[in-house]
């Protein structure tokens, strides 16, 4: 008989109040010592008060998840905030050609110039609408004087 | 410890709800800087501030239409999407031009950062087509948006 059989036959006679005072304060040190998970074992370790009731053991585990959730929630914001343009301290760069460029000025320079190329693709893209608009209007004007 | 858990289930969505940028903010990652068919021009912070002190950044991106276009106008039609404002024009059936505005663009925007985002394909000059992208954000009207393209424009040596 190993152990744990010997302390299961224990708690059978504890159960039935058939164990001396001394078998029991035996019986209580086995169980406290007991390295086995058998629930019946789970059980009276929760009876004779060697485990906090479960109730109160999930509190804490809770507690300890949400405190280390807040943390992760605190930290992911405080990261978005680092990197926001808004309250970064302020940077100007450009790849161009596949060159890194951090001198203010020439990135400045590269935006002017494909901002102006890119103003004049606006004005192209304008002018093909007025067209298309203008167009559209003549066949809504002709059909109505066929009307 | 409902009341913790709720909490913390609000400042989730919270956090995920204010790292939800941009969709168009993809094209200004490592992968697309490091082709040299790629142009890219960032200013942010007070480098932008010295541009006009209600800009918080202005983002220029220019790529081929032939290897980007695709990826681009469909990162520009999500943005679409979610805008408060805009204009998208195409042309044979595709995405040429298109102009998007986040949050309010008209009335007091002093507190609010607004942001637009100017799509156009070009085609001109018997060059290979090309695809821009223009990014501003900031507590910026409509209108302000648009000085700063023309004043950025005026720069040009």
């Amino acid at each position: 008989m190993n152990d744990t059989e010997y302390i299961l036959g224990q708690l059978q006679l504890y159960y039935d109040c058939r164990l001396t005072d001394a078998e029991e304060e035996r019986l209580r040190t086995l169980v406290a010592r007991s390295r086995s998970d058998r629930p019946e074992i789970e059980e009276a370790r929760a009876l004779m008060g060697f485990r906090r009731p479960q109730r109160r053991s999930r509190r804490r585990v809770f507690a300890t998840v949400a405190a280390a959730a807040s943390l992760l929630v605190m930290l992911a914001v405080g990261g978005w905030l680092m990197h926001d343009s808004r309250t970064a301290p302020g940077a100007s760069y450009a790849y161009c050609g596949g060159v890194y460029i951090n001198n203010e000025n020439e990135v400045l320079d590269i935006l002017a110039q494909n901002l102006s190329e890119f103003g004049g693709d606006i004005d192209d893209a304008d002018r093909s609408m007025e067209c298309e608009l203008n167009e559209f209007a003549e066949f809504i004007s002709e059909n109505l004087n066929e009307q | 410890m409902r009341r913790i858990f709720i909490t913390l289930a609000l400042m989730c969505v919270c956090a995920v709800a204010i790292q939800a940028r941009l969709n168009i903010e993809q094209i200004f990652n490592d992968a697309c800087t490091s082709d040299p068919n790629v142009t890219e021009a960032i200013v942010t912070g007070k480098a932008a501030h010295k541009i006009n002190s209600r800009l918080d950044r202005l983002a220029f991106f220019k790529a081929d239409a032939a290897n980007y276009g695709e990826m681009v106008r469909k990162l520009v039609l999500a943005d679409a999407h979610k805008a408060s404002g805009r204009d998208l024009r195409y042309s044979d059936g595709v995405l040429s031009y298109a102009y998007i505005a986040l949050s309010a663009p008209e009335g007091d925007c002093r507190d609010k950062v607004n942001t637009f985002i100017y799509y156009v394909e070009s085609k001109r000059n018997s060059h290979p087509a090309t695809v821009m992208v223009v990014l501003l954000e900031g507590s910026l009207s409509a209108k302000e948006q648009a000085k700063i393209i023309e004043s950025l424009k005026k720069n040009k040596k």
